[in-house]
């Protein structure tokens, strides 16, 4: 009885200890409970700054604020006025242009120099394109290569000797020596070099010719037998070959050429507005011209069109003062100092509402310009006496500066956006319960907005409309200056089935809906905002 | 002749039967041996959990991760002072106790552990914690007045006893040498969010200090401070049957390590929600990405460093008086305790103790005060052949009051001496 006591007691006493350990299990991984809450979970403040980017807003000492937008064209590239092509120049003299020959072989004894003049008899190469006339070059970049081929009968050693060639400070020069070879199968030596920096001077030995750089040949017999050089027949050969040069410089007569610039000059990467319409007060376009070439230039704007690429409209520029007319540019000078070698010439434009639709144009609501322009250079041929000159990377700027005051009147502009969105990155939604999100709407613009909030699913559906209603009315203004903000509060129910089609969004359009209810235009000051903020009431889990 | 022979032998005897059911292990000479025995080893645990507010079903379904209803949290709510309390802990001890031959010391070797939670919070913060914010629409919920340490370390304790030659007197003393494991010390010296009504922001206004022990060094051979404690006791014999106790138990300090963390939060600040302004820069052709960083928190917490700490243990003074009636038939004592550096409020007990069998002993035990209020429970021992095993509940009446109790605890003991 006692043993059975004691049995009993222990087990009455660890069964419990026991089951309370072993029944210990957790029902999750963290404790879990819901809360109430009531209070602040986003805000934004959105002024011209967010609309527009900063670099192309100024304001006055008033605060009212002006876009500018600045940009350069630079149509023209050191290729498109004068180039040095890849090309291969022989120096070979068919023998039809040899006028008399007393002697049509002349023997050559080893050790004996050959009378190179006999086989050659132009030593030079001819460089530069047809119409032109060169002086000198200074080459940026490239290489020279030259095949010397012997097609006598006996082993030749050459001297090779570009004197008006200077690369490193030195002319360019090769000594070497070439195997027989025959009428159909000449005997070869290749030599290239890299002329990047080379100072050629074109003007022949004697600084009379134009587009030239001439040579020295020596060439002697160093076989064991007489050679025979025929004179009318190609005995000695010398190909030169062009490879990428790009020259730096070049002076001498350019010629004539007439370039097309038509281009499309971007104001944003995306158009400000859908649709709608816009009446601007002023706006004004200056463009300056300058050149930097010696040569003189003749632009002709034909047109300027600027096209809004969302509705596919297009305004033409009308402006009799700049439109079709030749806008002379004469030349460049060079200044001898190396650091500012040119002083350009430069012309000055300035379009408005006094001389020109422009405003009309900016109403279109353009997110670029279309151009059409012609630049003839040297029109008058060759005034400047064989003195043209062109630097490499400095042409023909082009500079506009468009500037519009922010003075406006809105009617049912629409600006839509669409903002990719990853809401489980923004945070975690799961815990969010029943809600209703209150967005606070304070507006400090004299402008209604009517403002859209549409998330999109990964096929682009729309799965729901989080604003409505979703009027933002105007704040109030005197004398031309917005008095104090208007206050909106627009709610936002959330139940778990919304909430899932929203967490489901992979995108966000925001679309706004401009009007300004004011009679006459209204003006905009950098200190307007929109502030934003939304509220959640509601329940949210702890897990 | 028999009396005062019997006296001393009745007084260890009392000793070592009764009051040590009591929680946080029963300071009435637990480290008592019987004058015949010269050896005793025993083992004890203890848990307990009590409040003045927080009932069983919370923290249950909280360390449970059931999923806390709002009728749990409206048990707690009508139990709310503004100020409250909660402590927990759960202590174990191994002893070694040796009387050589014809000596009235004996020597005492003890290792135990401790797990101790100590709290104080506000109303309001329990309400914001477990309701939300909603309900302080209009108004500032205070969170002042809160304090929260959970405090882990491991004693190893070196000590004697004795009994005076009449037999009237009984004392122990032991030093302990304390090693710390863990601590989390959060205090809010000020503190107090504002809601409007609108919701449209939130005011906060904190102080905080938050002090730990080095959290990169958990492993259970981990050290992460030194100090010391002193357990000690005495009775005497008062009048016919009656005994006098006084004891303090665990008091002493743990000096945490340079790699404890401390760190502040002063501030008032006012939250408008997340910024997201750049969602809507339609400048920007860059994708905006908006993130909620835990760095926004991060901003608040100043003077973050590593320092010393000097942390008191949590500790108690006990005093009661006993009697024995009727032959001894039964015993009633009355006694308080004082908490030292725990937030309880002082503790007045009494108990019943009644010997049912020469091998089993019960006793009914009420008590007020603490970290609750009025809870009673049994306990039982079962003694003979030199092993004594007990086991007691101070807290089984807040235990089986399903929803409503705020408290529980258990307490168990095996001994052998030989």
């Amino acid at each position: 009885m006692k043993k059975t006591s004691k049995k009993l007691l222990q087990l009455v006493l660890f069964y419990p200890i026991l089951t309370f350990f072993f029944s210990c299990e957790q029902e999750a991984s963290h404790p879990q409970w819901d809360i109430n809450i009531l209070g602040p979970v986003l805000n934004a403040s959105l002024g011209i700054n967010e609309l527009v980017a900063d670099s192309v807003i100024t304001t006055n000492d008033s605060g009212r604020v002006k876009l500018v937008f600045e940009s350069d064209y630079n149509g023209l590239n050191t290729d498109s006025v004068y180039q040095l092509p890849d090309t291969v120049l022989t120096n070979s003299v068919p023998d039809s242009l040899i006028t008399s020959c007393t002697l049509c072989a002349i023997p050559v004894n080893p050790g004996t120099v050959i009378p190179v003049g006999a086989v050659i008899k132009k030593p030079y190469i001819t460089i530069g394109a047809t119409g032109t006339a060169l002086r000198r070059a200074v080459i940026q970049r490239g290489k020279l290569r030259f095949t010397f081929k012997n097609y006598l009968n006996g082993r030749i050693a050459f001297s090779y000797d570009l004197p008006k060639a200077i690369v490193n400070g030195t002319s360019i020069q090769f000594r070497d020596t070439i195997d027989p070879g025959t009428p159909s199968q000449p005997g070869t030596v290749t030599k290239e070099i890299d002329v990047a920096g080379a100072n050629l001077d074109l003007t022949g030995p004697n600084g009379t010719q134009f587009s030239v750089l001439y040579y020295n040949l020596t060439a002697t017999n160093i076989g064991t037998a007489p050679v025979s050089v025929y004179i009318n027949q190609v005995d000695f050969d010398i190909e030169t070959q062009l490879i990428g040069i790009e020259p730096a410089y070049v002076c001498g007569y350019l010629g004539q050429k007439l370039f097309e610039l038509n281009d499309s000059i971007r104001l944003t990467d995306r158009p400000f507005f859908e649709h709608g319409s816009l009446q601007l007060d002023s706006a004004t376009l200056a463009i300056d011209l300058q050149n930097n070439i010696g040569m003189d230039l003749s632009a002709v704007l034909r047109s300027l069109i600027g096209y809004n690429s969302v509705s596919g409209q297009s305004v033409s520029l009308i402006a009799p003062g700049i439109l079709n007319q030749s806008l002379n540019l004469s030349r460049a000078r060079e200044t001898g100092n190396p650091a500012a070698p040119v002083s350009p010439t430069q012309l000055h434009y300035v379009l408005d509402n006094s001389n020109s639709n422009l405003p009309s144009v900016l109403q279109n609501l353009p997110d670029r310009f279309l151009t059409e322009l012609s630049v003839n250079a040297n029109p008058l041929g060759n005034i400047s006496g064989y003195n043209d000159f062109i630097y490499k990377n400095r042409l023909l700027n082009i500079h506009s500066r468009l500037s519009i005051p922010m003075r406006f009147s809105m009617d049912h502009l629409v600006l839509t956006d669409t903002q990719e969105l990853s809401i489980e990155r923004l945070t975690n939604l799961e815990p969010v319960g029943p809600m209703t999100f209150t967005l606070v709407a304070e507006n400090g613009f004299p402008i209604d907005f009517n403002l859209e909030l549409i998330p999109l699913d990964a096929s682009g559906q729309r799965v729901d409309t989080l604003l409505s209603p979703d009027y933002i009315p105007a704040a109030p203004i005197l004398n031309g200056v917005v008095i104090s903000p208007t206050i909106t509060r627009i709610k936002i129910p959330i139940d778990t089935n919304r909430k899932e089609k929203i967490l489901n969004a992979t995108s966000m359009v925001i679309r706004a809906t401009f009007n300004t209810d004011q009679p006459g235009m209204i003006d905009l000051y950098e200190s307007y905002r929109l502030k934003l903020k939304l509220i959640a009431d509601g329940v949210y889990s702890i897990r | 002749m028999k009396a005062p022979l019997l006296r001393p032998f009745f007084l260890l005897l009392l000793l070592a039967s009764s009051g040590i059911y009591a929680q946080q292990s029963d300071i009435r000479n637990e480290y008592g041996l019987e004058s015949d025995r010269n050896f005793r080893i025993g083992l004890s645990l203890d848990y307990s959990f009590a409040s003045n507010a927080l009932t069983n079903k919370i923290v249950t379904d909280y360390f449970l991760h059931r999923f806390i209803t709002n009728s749990t949290k409206d048990a707690v709510s009508n139990n709310l002072d503004p100020v409250n309390r909660v402590g927990a802990g759960f202590h174990g001890n191994f002893d070694f106790l040796y009387r050589p031959d014809s000596s009235r010391i004996h020597y005492i070797f003890s290792l135990q552990h401790h797990l101790q939670l100590d709290s104080r919070f506000s109303d309001d913060l329990f309400e914001l914690y477990f309701r939300g914010n909603k309900g302080f629409a209009g108004d500032t919920a205070h969170v002042d007045r809160t304090s929260m340490r959970l405090l882990f370390y491991y004693q190893a304790g070196v000590g004697a006893g004795g009994t005076s030659n009449s037999g009237n007197f009984n004392w122990y003393a032991i030093g302990s040498f304390l090693v710390g494991h863990d601590l989390l010390d959060i205090n809010a010296h000020r503190g107090w969010l504002y809601t409007p009504n609108d919701g449209e922001y939130i005011d906060a206004n904190l102080d905080l200090t938050f002090r730990q022990s080095d959290s990169a060094a958990t492993q259970p051979s981990a050290v992460n401070g030194t100090g010391f404690g002193f357990t000690g006791g005495l009775s005497m014999a008062t009048g016919d049957n009656g005994i006098f106790h006084l004891g303090a138990r665990n008091l002493g300090f743990i000096h945490f390590f340079e790699r404890s963390s401390y760190a502040t939060i002063d501030t008032s600040l006012r939250f408008e929600g997340i910024d997201v302004s750049e969602l809507f820069n339609l400048s920007d052709t860059v994708q905006s990405t908006i993130t909620t960083d835990t760095a926004f928190v991060q901003r608040f917490i100043k003077n973050r460093d590593k320092r010393v700490m000097n942390i008191p243990t949590p500790g108690q003074v006990d005093l009661w008086q006993e009697q024995s009636f009727a032959g001894n038939k039964f015993s009633i004592a009355l006694g308080t305790r004082f908490y030292v550096s725990q937030n309880a409020l002082p503790l007045g007990w009494m108990e019943a103790s009644v010997p049912l069998a020469s091998w089993l002993t019960i006793r009914l035990r009420a008590q007020y005060g603490g970290y609750t209020s009025w809870v009673a429970g049994p306990g039982l021992e079962i003694h003979g052949g030199g092993w004594n095993i007990r086991a007691a509940s101070d807290y089984l009446s807040g235990w089986i009051n399903d929803g409503g109790g705020r408290s529980q605890g258990a307490y168990v003991s095996l001994y052998k001496s030989f």
